[in-house]
């Protein structure tokens, strides 16, 4: 009788497990000796490509230079190279080109605190105290052309400031609402929608062309729009959980410090559009402070304070042309840190108090 | 298990049908089992341990990047708050104060050097120095270097300045922790895995088993099979209703048509065997039968012939004309019973003749037929005597007169001519009536008392030289006695008589 071998059973068997444990040895020998050396009981070497070093790329901003003031307080930039500094409580012009300084309105003695140049460089909101009254500040308006200081009236210090236009400076008022002052010193208030009661808290108030936005008490940042044709202002919550917030001059952007209360969630910088859509998270942190604009709305300037974790606690600049967050400056250890960009958007100052007062005014390349 | 076993088995088949191949079956599925689950676990594990080291790697570089970029970073803005000057003065100057302060706030030791790879600077100066020149050389040309050595990482990074290399710093980590974590996956794993290994080993053993069990019993099933014992059409190997289920039904019903188709093979033998052994009796009783018949055909007409030849020769002799019409009327006689008994026992065999019955007073024909051949008795000096009771019954009166003229007249013809004698005597016996015909005539061996009853089937030789039977008239009278549902047989012989027997139902 013929027979047939249909297949060769054994042979496959062995062919099998022989590829398995082949496979096997592949497997086991390859990858587990070659992945960095970890755990290479000989002293190991690598290297790592030459674009990961920290040579600057084309699209980073990078510190070029750093000008240290101590005992001043940077501010408000003036110019591109004058830059208004508190001095013992006096405000000085300083140009950073010659290093000289020159008092910001000698004919005046009382204190002098802060100062915000309005958006065209024309006029300089700054404040003063009173003689007698650590509590009792006075606003006024200099008009760079002239000199002339004209006085907006009492001011609170927990009131937040700012210009609404190159012709107004909005600001908060104590028992609630918003009012408008114009340059000559005349205020009047913003209507609100009927739903807000009068006494409701309202902080870090910034207008952008018609759009106003506030903080309100329960951490929401509302947007309120007066339309012609409406009796009452359209006002929407745009943002939860949000600790300060920032519109970018053009409006296109809000930069808010968001933070989960009563966790330790770390706080999260991120941006939204004016309809509150999130765009991006740029960074998180125990303490995310004094986010800023640059004039042009390209970059955004913020210093991050992390406790506990490894990470630099400095400043960082968000750029949207490139979507990169880059660290710039190193030695920030305060949070009380205020940083201004100069109307170039190539310089901003900043001040730490950790080590006593200094500013340091940063030039940046892009 | 029941079974049915062949005549025909064959249990040399199982040693080339059945030889043993090497492993069974139970080793091998669990072997390959546990083959592949090593496999697959040692693959898993391998890809788990390379993802962690992947990831701890990962993890390495971006905390000491990110270290080297705020050392760099602090460095950089220092050298360019201090008026910038010449690095290789500045980092001679700072470079101990900066790697302090670097060292505390960021938990590691810093060691800084120059462009020209001179320590300027330690945050621990009293700590044993590595030997970092290879590392150190790559990063003098701006590239990232680290080394590892036992449970420590050194990352040398550049610093940059803003008008070339500032110098280069050397952050140690170490990394001690992320090893530990590392051997307990490594362990974890392996106790896992091979935790997993027997368990699945056993469990696929056990499972496997039950398998194999059943193929084994599949295979024993064959071998019977094989071997001739057959299971019955009613045997369930296997409850299982699977494959194997299916198989083992397959191979009981295979079995079971095996042995039908043989058992059909064996019925069908043996009724070839009975057909060849018949129709060799048959060509055997026919030769006989034509030598018999031949015989007797050729003796009365050799007598017939031999007259015929004398009265050619000497026909005008009165005396030899009378003896030779005489003989040749007796042989001519003799030939003419010789074919009427011949064709009567051919058409009794070959037809079925419808009987006559009717109600007989058997005593009385018995009486009659004692009478018919008294006669012929008393001419050969035989003393007939017959005894007889009343007896009625059912029967074809002609064919019981042929039987018995038939075995009366054997008793005259085989009878002693001086001192013969004839018992003619008939009896009841339950429910028939026995018939019974002695004489004094020869002795029949006990051996050939069946044989007086086939066709010329003579006792000797020379019976026909005798002149005085047929050899169809036994035959012919036995076939109607059976006809008549009786039957007729030799009771005795010796030498005080034979004894024939006649049994009728009434």
């Amino acid at each position: 009788m013929k027979k047939i071998k249909i297949f060769y059973r054994r042979d496959s068997m062995y062919l099998l497990i022989s590829s398995i444990l082949f496979m096997m040895l592949l497997s086991a020998c390859s990858p587990l000796t070659h992945t960095g050396g970890l755990r290479s009981s000989e002293p190991q070497l690598t290297v790592l490509p030459l674009d990961t070093s920290t040579q600057k790329k084309a699209d980073e901003v990078l510190l070029s230079t750093v000008d240290p003031l101590k005992n001043r307080y940077a501010r408000t930039w003036l110019s591109d190279t004058e830059l208004i500094i508190n001095k013992k409580d006096r405000l000085y012009i300083y140009n950073i080109t010659t290093a000289k300084e020159k008092l910001f309105t000698p004919d005046r003695t009382s204190p002098q605190y802060l100062a915000l140049t309005s958006q065209d460089g024309q006029h300089v909101f700054f404040t003063e105290g009173v003689d007698g009254d650590p509590y009792e500040i006075q606003g006024y308006i200099w008009e760079v052309s002239t000199g002339k200081v004209t006085s907006i009236g009492r001011l609170d210090i927990t009131n937040t400031v700012s210009w609404a236009d190159n012709e107004h400076l909005i600001a908060d008022q104590i028992g609630g609402g918003i009012r408008l002052i114009d340059l000559n010193g005349h205020s009047s208030d913003v209507v609100l929608p009927y739903s807000m009661q009068p006494q409701d808290r309202i902080d870090n108030v910034q207008k952008i062309g018609k759009v106003i936005y506030f903080l309100g008490s329960d951490t929401h940042v509302y947007r309120l729009v007066q339309y012609a044709n409406q009796s009452e202002p359209t006002i929407i919550a745009i943002a939860s959980n949000v600790r300060t917030f920032t519109v970018s001059p053009d409006g296109e952007r809000i930069a808010i410090e968001q933070r989960l209360w009563n966790t330790t969630e770390p706080a999260k910088l991120i941006i939204i559009d004016p309809q509150g859509d999130v765009k991006g998270t740029l960074a998180q942190g125990s303490l995310i402070s004094h986010s800023v604009w640059s004039a042009d709305s390209r970059m955004l300037a913020f210093a991050i304070n992390q406790v506990n974790q490894q990470g630099m606690n400095g400043l960082y600049i968000f750029d949207q042309a490139t979507g990169k967050t880059t660290p710039v400056f190193a030695k920030i250890q305060d949070s009380n840190a205020s940083i201004q960009w100069n109307p170039s958007s190539k310089s901003l100052s900043m001040y730490d108090e950790s080590n006593g007062i200094m500013t340091y005014i940063i030039g940046i390349e892009k | 298990m029941k079974r049915s076993a062949s005549k025909n088995a064959q249990p040399t088949t199982r040693s080339h049908l059945f030889q043993s191949r090497g492993w069974s079956l139970r080793w091998k599925f669990p072997l390959l089992l546990a083959v592949l689950l090593l496999f697959t676990v040692g693959v898993l594990s391998t890809l788990v341990l390379i993802g962690i080291q992947s990831n701890q790697k990962n993890q390495i570089e971006n905390t000491l990047k990110r270290q080297s970029e705020i050392v760099g970073l602090t460095i950089r803005q220092e050298y360019l708050a201090s008026n910038p000057s010449d690095p290789k003065s500045f980092m001679k100057l700072r470079a101990t104060e900066l790697a302090g302060q670097l060292g505390i706030s960021s938990n590691m030791r810093i060691v800084l050097y120059d462009a020209k790879g001179q320590l300027v600077g330690d945050s621990l100066p009293l700590a044993p120095q590595a030997h970092v020149e290879q590392a150190l050389a790559y990063a003098l040309k701006g590239q990232i270097a680290y080394i590892t050595a036992g449970s420590s990482v050194i990352y040398l990074s550049p610093i940059q300045g803003p008008n070339g290399l500032l110098g280069v710093a050397q952050l140690h980590l170490s990394i001690a922790e992320q090893q530990a974590f590392y051997q307990d996956i490594v362990h974890l794993l392996l106790w896992i895995g091979l935790s997993v290994l027997m368990i699945s080993f056993i469990v696929g053993w056990l499972y496997i088993r039950k398998q194999t069990t059943d193929i084994e019993r599949l295979t024993q099933e064959t071998i019977s099979i094989a071997q001739g014992q057959y299971p019955v059409a009613q045997t369930t190997l296997f409850t299982r209703k699977d494959e194997l289920g299916q198989l083992g039904e397959g191979i009981v019903q295979m079995g079971h048509m095996i042995a039908q188709s043989m058992n059909d093979l064996e019925n069908e033998k043996q009724q070839l065997e009975q057909a060849v052994t018949k129709l060799t009796a048959l060509e055997q009783l026919q030769k006989a039968f034509i030598g018999n018949i031949s015989h007797e055909l050729k003796t009365p007409v050799t007598s017939i012939q031999a007259y015929a030849d004398l009265l050619r020769m000497y026909g005008d002799d009165p005396s030899l004309v009378q003896e030779a019409s005489e003989s040749i009327a007796k042989e001519t006689k003799r030939l003419i019973e010789l074919i009427e008994d011949s064709i009567r026992l051919s058409l009794l065999e070959k037809y079925d003749f419808e009987l006559q019955l009717h109600t007989v007073q058997l005593d009385a024909l018995l009486q009659d037929v004692a009478e018919r051949t008294r006669g012929k008795a008393s001419t050969s000096g035989i003393d007939l005597q017959v005894q007889t009771v009343s007896v009625n019954m059912i029967t074809d009166p002609k064919h019981l007169m042929h039987i018995l003229l038939n075995l009366l007249d054997n008793a005259v013809k085989y009878n002693d001519r001086k001192h013969g004698w004839i018992q003619l005597s008939n009896m009841l016996d339950d429910h028939k009536t026995i018939i019974r015909i002695a004489n004094s005539g020869a002795i029949i061996p006990e051996d050939q008392w069946d044989n007086v009853f086939e066709p010329y089937a003579t006792l000797s030789s020379d019976r026909a030289r005798t002149g005085s039977g047929t050899g169809l008239g036994l035959p012919l009278a036995r076939r109607l006695a059976e006809r008549l549902q009786g039957q007729l047989y030799i009771k005795q012989s010796n030498p005080s008589g034979t004894v024939f027997i006649l049994e009728l139902p009434l």
